[in-house]
Order: C-alpha cells, then sequence, then structure tokens
C-alpha cells in the first residue's frame, strides 16, 4: 500500500532544511575567521622570529577577533538548539516574544542577502500562546520569507498584540508581497494551526491572526 | 601580480589579504561587491578570491560585472555553502571553488595555478 507524500510533513522538512543552512553558513563563516585569525598570529609568531618587529596591540587584536567569533558562534548554536527543541512537543505553551525574536534573529542572514533589516518591536507584558512551536515558526518564516523576497532594501518590523481570545502577529513590511501571498505552504499551515495569514488592506503588512488557545 | 579578495566578512578578508601579502601577494579586500566593483575600476587585478554569498550582489553576479570591466581576469570563488548545485555554478564561472574553512597553503596553491605560476619548492 503507497501512503501520499504528507504535504505538512513535507513543508516542515524543508523549513528545517532551510534553517539548518542558513545556520551551517553562518557557522563556517564563524569558523573561516577564526581559522584566519589563528593563522595570523601563527604567521606573526614566525615573522618574530626572523627578527620583524610584533607589538603586543597586534597579538591582542587577533586574540579578540578569535573571542569574538567564539561569542557569536555561541549564540548561533544557542539560536539553533532553541529552535530544534521547538518539536520536543507538538503542543505547548510559549511566549510570543521569544518566538517572534528567535525566527527574527534565524532570518536575519536571509534579510541582509536583500540588505534589509528585521526588528521585532517591544511588547509590553508578555503574551503566551499555547500551540504547535514548530509549525508556528514556520509559518512565521514563510510569512518573513515573503516580506524579504518583496522587499529591495528597508526594515521588516514584527509586532504582537493580544486580547484574551486572539493573538495577532503584524509584519510590516518595506514593500507589498507577491500578490499570491499567503501562497499553499503558508495556508496549509495556518489551516494546521487554525490561524489565518494574510496582507492588510494596504498591502503594507502580513498579519497572522490565531487563537490563544486551540479549541478542545 | 595584484589580487582582490571579496566577502562580507571583513575579518576574514583583511586577515587573508595580510597572510595572503606575507607570501609574496599584493593583495588589497573589499567586505562588499560595491566596494569590489570601486577598486576594479582604479586598478588591474589579475585575480579575484570572492565569496559567492553577499548581501545585494552574489559573487557570481559580481564577477560578470568584474569580467565585463576587467577582461581575462581569474577567478576563485570561496563560500561557506557545499550545495551541489552552487558547487556547479560556482566551478563553471571560476577556476576554483573552495569551501570555508580553506587553509591558506591550499588557497595559495589554487591562486598560483590559477595564475600559471609555479607550484612552491
Amino acid at each position: 500500500m503507497s501512503r501520499e507524500p504528507d504535504e505538512l510533513g513535507c513543508e516542515a522538512l524543508a523549513f528545517f532544511g532551510r534553517i539548518s543552512a542558513s545556520v551551517s553558513h553562518e557557522l563556517k563563516n564563524v569558523l573561516a575567521v577564526t581559522q584566519e585569525s589563528a593563522g595570523l598570529l601563527e604567521d606573526l609568531a614566525r615573522l618574530a622570529e626572523q627578527g620583524q618587529p610584533l607589538t603586543p596591540e597586534r597579538l591582542v587584536r587577533c586574540a579578540v577577533r578569535i573571542q569574538d567569533q567564539v561569542k557569536r558562534g555561541d549564540a548561533i548554536v544557542r539560536n539553533l538548539n532553541a529552535f530544534a527543541h521547538s518539536f520536543d512537543f507538538p503542543r505547548k505553551e510559549v511566549v510570543l516574544g521569544e518566538v517572534l525574536e528567535l525566527m527574527a534573529t534565524l532570518c536575519v542572514r536571509l534579510a541582509a542577502q536583500k540588505n534589509v533589516g528585521i526588528r521585532v518591536e517591544a511588547q509590553g507584558a508578555p503574551i503566551t500562546l499555547t500551540t504547535c512551536p514548530f509549525l508556528f515558526e514556520n509559518l512565521l518564516f514563510r510569512c518573513l520569507e515573503a516580506a524579504i523576497a518583496a522587499a529591495s532594501s528597508g526594515e521588516i518590523v514584527i509586532a504582537a498584540q493580544a486580547d484574551a481570545e486572539t493573538a495577532r502577529v503584524t509584519i510590516t513590511c518595506p514593500a507589498a508581497p507577491a500578490a499570491d501571498f499567503p501562497g499553499e505552504q503558508a495556508r496549509l499551515l495556518a489551516a494546521a494551526l487554525s490561524a489565518q495569514a494574510s496582507c492588510d488592506a494596504g498591502g503594507a503588512a502580513i498579519v497572522i491572526t490565531m487563537p490563544r488557545r486551540p479549541a478542545p | 601580480m595584484r589580487i582582490l579578495l571579496v566577502d562580507d566578512e571583513v575579518e576574514l578578508v583583511s586577515a587573508l589579504a595580510e597572510r595572503l601579502s606575507f607570501r609574496g601577494f599584493d593583495a588589497d579586500y573589499a567586505a562588499s561587491a560595491e566596494d569590489a566593483l570601486s577598486l576594479a575600476e582604479k586598478n588591474v587585478y589579475a585575480l579575484a578570491v570572492l565569496d559567492v554569498k553577499m548581501p545585494r550582489m552574489s559573487g557570481l553576479e559580481l564577477r560578470e560585472k568584474l569580467e565585463a570591466l576587467r577582461p581575462g581576469m581569474r577567478y576563485i570563488f570561496l563560500t561557506g555553502h557545499g550545495s551541489e548545485d552552487d558547487f556547479a555554478a560556482g566551478s563553471r564561472a571560476a577556476e576554483s571553488y573552495l569551501v570555508k574553512p580553506v587553509r591558506i597553503e591550499v588557497l595559495v596553491a589554487e591562486i598560483r595555478a590559477a595564475l600559471g605560476m609555479p607550484e612552491e619548492p
């Protein structure tokens, strides 16, 4: 008996692949800078052996560069770890602002390719909701991807609001997303989350609304 | 021979330029495609080492513009990406396609080979 491919599962895997590829690329850069900085220290030491003057400041600069890359790599891995743990539980109470920050951070490099910044607006009191964290992050990613694809510069601003029943995420875009937004993947994900993702009337923002608690 | 290094990771490309200068190359660097084109307008480079993925303009696009500006330059792509499509595209467009982090000895050997210089003893 053959099974049809699970569309949602394929989409989730594609999302995981995109994030993993982006993170691995960033880590490669961290390793490359670390390697070159360490190599430069080695070169300077060898030149000093041959009688070339060597100032402590140069050594300190190289050492600081290496330490900065370690901090950078640590932050990247922490974010990857947080992302990887998103699927520990199929349903969980999450703090909305933390999820938005995580996705904004994971999409920074993608946005930078288009010369676009991403910023999460500070909230008042934390907003919680109970959802499938991984699918929610997947939906956010598809929406951010659409906002980035439409832009050629500027800043994407993500803001969250909520009332007792509903959470609302507004992604303000430098340019209106493509006419076919939300697209198949985002519709699939929104349906799985009992959410809605759409552009506002002017096309200047993508809005996601979803229940704060799943239906019993 | 004068070579140009281009990567948006400025700490990487500046360290690389310095290390290559210790090894006898006259190396300039740029942290963006736009800066690279400005340098190429003013100077003649025999070879460029380009990062593939950069903001606003990819290394492949930059290569096309540099080739139009300075025909005959040689190219080496340096990237953190390892996908097969990237490798195929990069290999077609350049003398070499190297994945970061790359050992300086390997890069020097590729540069010397691309420029037709004899191997180091």
